[in-house]
């Protein structure tokens, strides 16, 4: 049976890489570098021998012409960034190995489940796969699983459907036959302004909203989740907080798993999001 | 208004590198022959919007603001610093709030 080892859910703040590499840096970077060497100290010990990443495209490879909800990459290897991310955020080009077998069995598998991803044979994978591969696993060489999420051009699915994908795809994970290690690495942001009056501000956004989401996750309470994100309630908290709903699957991915780690870190930023659920040492918790 | 062509329009100029040079060094010229290949069509307002790279209409318009930032970065990085451009972008989004991005 294949098994769940390890799930973390990470920032994926496309700023950040370059940042960090800056000779001088604002005061609460080190403590973002700190627990971002922590997450990938969790990812290298539970060593998976795949990784599902789901982010959000930033309308890069999605656009209105026909807009997925829900998306898995289907390829031996994709592509990390576009031309507009090397320019403005600094990111480095790069390649990702992909599993194709498992990206074909997980599409299967989640059509028998009731949930119709769309899936992509030529896909490029954005900031949301490529900053937090970079964060926890810089050698880039375990093989991915993409999934994409529609959490930027409204009418965006519900939050209840980010939880059922996520315990669909757990269910299929639960049921593959092979005695993979599996690990999730999830991408979002808790209240987050981009293109707003508030943009690029040093701060929380809304510490009330980071506060509440944290809280959810840490208890796995999706029902006052599913009743606080939708876009009327978001946008307030800053007008692409709806990244958070990426953490929502996550949280279905776990299953009612508790996790060993939630926090909204507060170093001067927009909070810095680190999500952790782990096997304990007898393979139970997950 | 529009709002999926110009969203379309700053999804081509952001990701192309060609595309972002040409438009910058006309944009009226650029957004005619652009808009003669599609079906849909600008409205005048839009147009002119365009033509000016004006992103304070754009916005208010309803244009999606996370595209609209990262085309404004790309179309006017090399005329203006950076921080000023982000304190002009604040200050013309403020004064429209936070119309409707609904796509």
């Amino acid at each position: 049976m294949a098994q769940l080892v390890t799930m973390l859910g990470i920032t994926h703040n496309p700023f950040m890489p370059k940042l960090f590499k800056q000779a001088q840096q604002p005061p609460g970077a080190a403590k973002v570098q700190e627990r971002i060497a922590m997450m990938r100290a969790k990812l290298a010990h539970h060593k998976p021998d795949v990784l599902i990443t789901i982010g959000n495209d930033h309308l890069h490879q999605f656009f209105m012409d026909n807009m997925p909800a829900f998306m898995i990459g289907k390829m031996d290897r994709f592509h990390g960034t576009f031309y507009d991310e090397v320019r403005e955020f600094g990111l480095p080009e790069c390649d990702l190995p992909g599993d194709l077998d498992f990206c074909n069995r997980l599409l299967e598998g989640a059509y028998e489940r009731g949930v119709d991803f769309a899936y992509s044979s030529e896909l490029t994978v954005d900031h949301s796969i490529v900053v937090p591969m970079l964060f926890v696993r810089p050698e880039i060489d375990i093989p991915i699983v993409p999934i994409l999420t529609n959490c930027i051009a409204p009418p965006l699915p519900t939050a209840r459907r980010f939880h059922e994908v996520g315990r669909a795809i757990r269910s299929v994970i639960d049921s593959l036959p092979d005695g993979k290690r599996v690990g999730v690495l999830v991408s979002g942001h808790l209240s987050l302004e981009v293109g707003g009056p508030r943009q690029f501000e040093r701060r929380l956004m809304d510490p009330d909203f980071d506060a509440r989401a944290v809280g959810w996750i840490a208890t796995g309470d999706i029902d006052a989740a599913a009743r606080d994100c939708n876009l009327e309630q978001m946008v307030p908290s800053g007008n692409m907080t709806m990244g958070f709903l990426n953490f929502l699957m996550a949280m279905g991915v776990a299953n009612g798993g508790a996790p060993t780690h939630a926090e909204g870190l507060d170093a001067g930023f927009p909070a810095v999001p680190f999500f952790a659920w782990e096997q304990d040492e007898e393979g139970a918790g997950l | 208004m529009s709002k999926y062509l110009v969203n379309k329009f700053m999804h081509v100029v952001n990701m192309n590198e060609e595309a972002e040079d040409a438009y910058v060094e006309n944009p009226p010229g650029f957004v005619a022959q652009w808009e003669k290949k599609e079906r849909l069509e600008f409205t005048p307002e839009e147009r002119r919007a365009l033509e000016r790279r004006d992103y304070g209409s754009l916005y208010a318009m309803g244009a999606h603001p996370f595209l609209l930032w990262s085309f404004t970065e790309a179309v006017w990085r090399r005329e203006m610093d950076r921080e000023e451009l982000v304190k002009d972008y604040k200050a013309k989004a403020a004064v429209a709030g936070y119309p409707d991005f609904e796509t």
